[in-house]
C-alpha cells in the first residue's frame, strides 16, 4: 500500500516537474478591439410579420455596448437559424467568434411569439447558449433586450444592462413663459420612453433607489425646492423634505434605507442623511463651504461629494464613521457630481478642461485621470448598473441631449429625444 | 768516515780518484786549476819584469871581401864567440834556473806544504761538506723517502681518488644512466601523458566545441523560441478581448499544436474562476487560425508541441 503511495506521489511529482518545465507564455495586454459577432437574423417560421426584428434589437444593444463589434447582414454568406446550418468556416474567414441564431414563431392560439435562439461560439463550434422564450407583441423588444443581456453575461461574465431602464427630465418651452417638465422613463436604448408626471416647475437630482421602485428628486413644484420620491410603477410621489432653504441632490444609501442630501435649513449647504423609516435627519458636514451631489459607495461605509471650501468646486471622500472629507480631485478647476464605480476603485465625474465640461474617470489608487467624453457641456453622469457604461447629458446641435459613453471611453452614442430639452438621466439598477 | 775511505785518502791514485764522488771531483780538478792559473799568473809577472835592451847600431859600416877560409874562420870565430855567449848565457841560465829551481823548489814546498794544508782544510771542509752532503743526503733521502711517501700516498689516494672517481664515475654513470633511463621513462611517461593531454585537450576542446555548439544551438533555439512566443503572444494579444471585471484574475491554458501550427487541443489548466474569462482566453487561442511555429522540427518538439499559456490583464 505503502509502495503504491510512494510510486503515485513520484508520479505526480514528475507530473509536476514536466509542467513547471513548459514553456509558458504570458498575455497580460488584449485588443481594444470590440469582439466580433454576428448576430443573424432570426428566421421567422411562422406567416404572421414579426413588428420587431428582434435580431437588430440585439444587435443594436450588443453594438451600443462599445463590447461587441457586430457583422453586418450583408456581409454575411449564409443566414442560419440554428447551429446545424453554421459553416464555420465562413464564419471564421470573416473574422467572427460568435454566431447568434434564432428563429420566431408565433402561435396563434397563445397569440405569443416563440423566440428560438442558440449563441455558437465559432472556433470551439460549441453552443453556449440556447434558450426559447416566448412573448406578446409588445413584450418583444424587451424580449430582444433580454436576448442582449443573456448574450452579454455569457460571454463577458457581465450582467447586461440592455433591459434597464433611464431617467430623464425634458423640458419643453410652451411659451414664452411657459416651460413644461417631464420625469421621464424609457429603455436603456432610448426606445419605449413615458411620462411618469409633468410639472411646469423644474425637477432635477432623479436618483433611483437600489430595487428600482422609487425614484427620488428634487422638485419645485410647491415653488420652492423639495425632495420627494415617487412610485415608478404607480406614478405616486411623495414630499420627503421641504426644509427652509435648499432642498437638493438626494441620493439612496445601498440598502434604500436612507437618503443622502443637501440641506441649508442650517443656514449653508450641508450634506445632510435622511432616515426614510424614522424621518429623521443626521447632518454629515458642517463647513462654511457648499457641500452637495453626495454618492454613496458600494459598501454604503463612504460619501463622496462636490464641495467648494477649497475656493472651487472639488470632490472630496468622507467616511461615515470619522466624518472627515479628503480631498481626491486636485487636477482643474471645476470637479463635481461624483459617482463610484461599482467595485469602489473609479471614480466618474465632470471635469472642466479648457472650459469645458467633460465626463472623466479618476482611479482611486492612483489619481489617474482620464477624460471620457469629447462634447462641451458634459454634465449629470449616471452609472449603468453593470458598471459598463456611464449615462450623462450633454448637448448637441444646440439642444440637451442623452449620450452614453463607455467606462473605457471607446464607445459613444446618443440617444433620440422626443420632447425638447433633455437632461438629468438616471440609469436604473437592475429590473427585475 | 770509513775505514776505506781513508787509506784511498793517503794513497792518492786511480783507485782514490775513482773512489771520489763527483763533488769531490769537481771540487779537487777546480783546485788543481786554480793552482795552475796562480803558476801561470806568476810566470808572467816574473817575465814581465825582464827588461828589453836595445842595441845600437855602428854609425859607418865597413865591408871587405874575405875568403872562404877567411869567412869560415870568421864564421867559426863568431860561431865560438856565439858559443862562447851562448855557453856563458846557458852558464848563466843554468844557474839562474838553479837558484829559479831552488826558489821554485821552496816555492813549491811551500806551495805543497800550503796545498797541504789547504788539502787538510779541504779535507776538513770536504768532511765537513761530506757530512753536510750526507746530512743533506740522509735528509733529502728522508725528503725524498717523504717525498716518495709522500709521492705514493698521494699516489694511492689519487688511485683511491680515481678508484672513487671512477666508482663515483661508475655510479654517477649509473645514476645518470639510471637518471636517463628514468628522464626517459619520465618522457615516456610525459611523452604519454602529453599525448593523453593531447587526447584529453583535443576531448575536450570537442567537447568544449560541442558546448559551444550546443550552447550556439540552444541561443539560437532560445532566441528563435524567444521569437515565435513573441509572435504568438502577438497574435492572442491582439485576438484575447479582456472581460470585464477580470482584474487580478488569471488563467492558464494548456496548448498543443501540430507542427503545421495548428491547434490540436486547447483546455484550462487553472482556471481564473470567471467563466468569462477562461472563455476569452480559449476563444482567443482558437481564433488563430494557424500558429506562428518553427521549421525546426526539434525546436517545435521542444516548445511549441505543448506548452502553457497564462492570461492576467494588467
Amino acid at each position: 500500500m505503502k509502495l503504491k503511495l510512494v510510486i503515485v506521489w513520484i508520479g505526480l511529482m514528475l507530473m509536476l516537474v514536466q509542467a513547471r518545465a513548459e514553456l509558458m507564455i504570458e498575455i497580460t495586454k488584449g485588443s481594444d478591439s470590440a469582439l466580433p459577432i454576428a448576430v443573424v437574423p432570426f428566421a421567422n417560421k411562422g406567416g404572421v410579420p414579426v413588428p420587431y426584428d428582434i435580431a437588430k434589437i440585439v444587435a443594436n444593444d450588443l453594438q451600443r455596448s462599445g463590447d461587441f463589434d457586430t457583422l453586418p447582414t450583408s456581409r454575411m454568406l449564409s443566414l442560419p437559424d440554428q447551429q446545424a446550418q453554421i459553416h464555420y468556416r465562413d464564419w471564421r474567414l470573416l473574422g467572427q467568434s460568435y454566431v447568434l441564431v434564432g428563429q420566431i414563431t408565433y402561435s396563434e392560439h397563445e397569440k405569443k411569439y416563440e423566440v428560438r435562439y442558440e449563441l455558437i461560439d465559432v472556433y470551439s463550434q460549441k453552443r453556449l447558449l440556447g434558450e426559447v422564450i416566448s412573448s406578446g407583441k409588445q413584450g418583444l423588444r424587451k424580449l430582444g433586450h433580454h436576448i442582449s443581456d443573456v448574450v452579454y453575461e455569457r460571454i463577458l461574465g457581465v450582467k447586461g444592462a440592455f433591459s434597464t431602464k433611464i431617467a430623464y427630465i425634458t423640458l419643453k418651452q410652451l411659451t414664452q413663459n411657459k416651460q413644461e417638465y417631464r420625469l421621464q422613463i424609457a429603455d436603456a436604448d432610448g426606445q419605449n420612453d413615458y411620462t411618469l408626471f409633468k410639472s411646469r416647475e423644474p425637477m432635477l437630482s432623479l436618483a433611483w433607489s437600489n430595487d428600482g421602485q422609487h425614484l427620488a428628486y428634487t422638485s419645485f413644484d410647491s415653488g420652492r425646492p423639495a425632495i420627494y420620491i415617487s412610485h415608478v410603477k404607480s406614478g405616486k410621489q411623495r414630499k420627503v423634505t421641504a426644509f427652509k432653504g435648499l432642498n437638493g441632490a438626494p441620493m439612496w444609501s445601498p440598502d434604500d434605507s436612507s437618503l443622502v442630501m443637501t440641506l441649508s435649513k442650517d443656514g449653508n449647504a450641508e450634506l445632510y442623511r435622511y432616515n426614510l423609516a424614522s424621518n429623521k435627519v443626521d447632518r454629515l458636514t458642517n463647513h462654511y463651504g457648499i457641500d452637495t451631489e453626495a454618492s454613496w459607495s458600494p459598501d454604503g461605509k463612504e460619501l463622496v461629494f462636490t464641495s467648494d471650501r477649497s475656493g472651487k468646486p472639488q470632490v472630496y471622500r468622507m467616511s461615515l464613521k470619522d466624518r472627515v472629507p479628503q480631498r481626491l480631485t486636485f487636477e482643474g478647476r471645476y470637479n463635481a457630481r461624483p459617482r463610484f464605480s461599482l467595485d469602489g476603485q473609479t471614480l466618474y465625474f465632470v471635469h472642466q478642461v479648457n472650459g469645458d465640461f467633460h465626463i472623466a474617470s479618476m482611479e482611486m489608487a492612483s489619481g489617474e485621470t482620464r477624460i471620457l467624453t469629447s462634447t462641451p457641456l458634459d454634465e449629470s453622469p449616471s452609472l449603468a448598473p453593470n458598471g459598463r457604461m456611464i449615462i450623462y447629458a450633454t448637448r448637441r446641435n444646440n439642444k440637451g441631449v442623452l449620450a452614453v459613453v463607455s467606462v473605457d471611453g471607446g464607445s459613444k452614442y446618443f440617444l433620440p429625444s422626443t420632447h425638447g430639452e433633455v437632461r438629468e438621466p438616471a440609469w436604473s439598477p437592475f429590473l427585475n | 768516515m770509513s775505514k776505506a775511505n781513508r787509506k784511498q785518502a793517503a794513497e792518492p791514485g786511480k783507485n782514490h780518484w775513482l773512489s771520489l764522488n763527483a763533488t769531490d771531483r769537481k771540487f779537487l780538478i777546480g783546485s788543481l786549476i786554480l793552482h795552475v792559473v796562480i803558476l801561470i799568473l806568476l810566470l808572467a809577472s816574473w817575465q814581465s819584469r825582464e827588461k828589453v835592451k836595445t842595441v845600437q847600431l855602428p854609425a859607418n859600416i865597413q865591408a871587405r871581401v874575405l875568403s872562404a877560409a877567411e869567412l869560415k874562420a870568421l864564421r867559426d870565430k863568431r860561431e865560438q864567440a856565439q858559443r862562447k855567449v851562448a855557453n856563458k848565457k846557458k852558464k848563466e841560465a843554468k844557474i839562474k834556473a838553479k837558484a829559479k829551481r831552488k826558489k821554485a823548489e821552496a816555492k813549491r814546498k811551500k806551495e805543497v806544504k800550503r796545498k797541504q794544508e789547504e788539502a787538510r782544510k779541504k779535507a776538513l771542509i770536504l768532511k765537513e761538506k761530506r757530512k753536510k752532503e750526507k746530512a743533506r743526503k740522509a735528509k733529502q733521502e728522508k725528503q725524498e723517502k717523504a717525498k716518495k711517501k709522500k709521492a705514493l700516498e698521494a699516489q694511492r689516494q689519487k688511485q683511491q681518488t680515481q678508484i672513487k672517481e671512477a666508482l663515483r664515475k661508475q655510479e654517477q654513470e649509473k645514476k645518470q644512466s639510471e637518471r636517463e633511463l628514468q628522464l626517459l621513462e619520465k618522457m615516456r611517461e610525459i611523452e604519454l601523458r602529453e599525448a593523453q593531454l593531447q587526447e584529453q585537450l583535443k576531448a575536450d576542446r570537442k567537447a568544449q566545441q560541442l558546448e559551444r555548439n550546443q550552447q550556439l544551438a540552444l541561443e539560437r533555439e532560445l532566441n528563435e523560441t524567444e521569437r515565435f512566443m513573441s509572435l504568438i503572444r502577438s497574435r492572442i494579444e491582439s485576438r484575447w478581448h479582456i472581460p470585464p471585471n477580470s482584474r487580478k484574475q488569471t488563467v492558464v491554458l494548456r496548448i498543443n499544436l501540430l507542427p503545421t501550427g495548428e491547434l490540436a487541443k486547447v483546455s484550462v489548466l487553472e482556471a481564473s474562476g470567471l467563466s468569462a474569462m477562461d472563455q476569452s482566453a480559449l476563444s482567443a487561442v482558437r481564433s488563430v487560425r494557424l500558429f506562428p511555429v518553427p521549421d525546426n522540427k526539434a525546436v517545435f518538439e521542444k516548445y511549441f508541441r505543448q506548452f502553457s499559456m497564462s492570461f492576467s490583464p494588467e
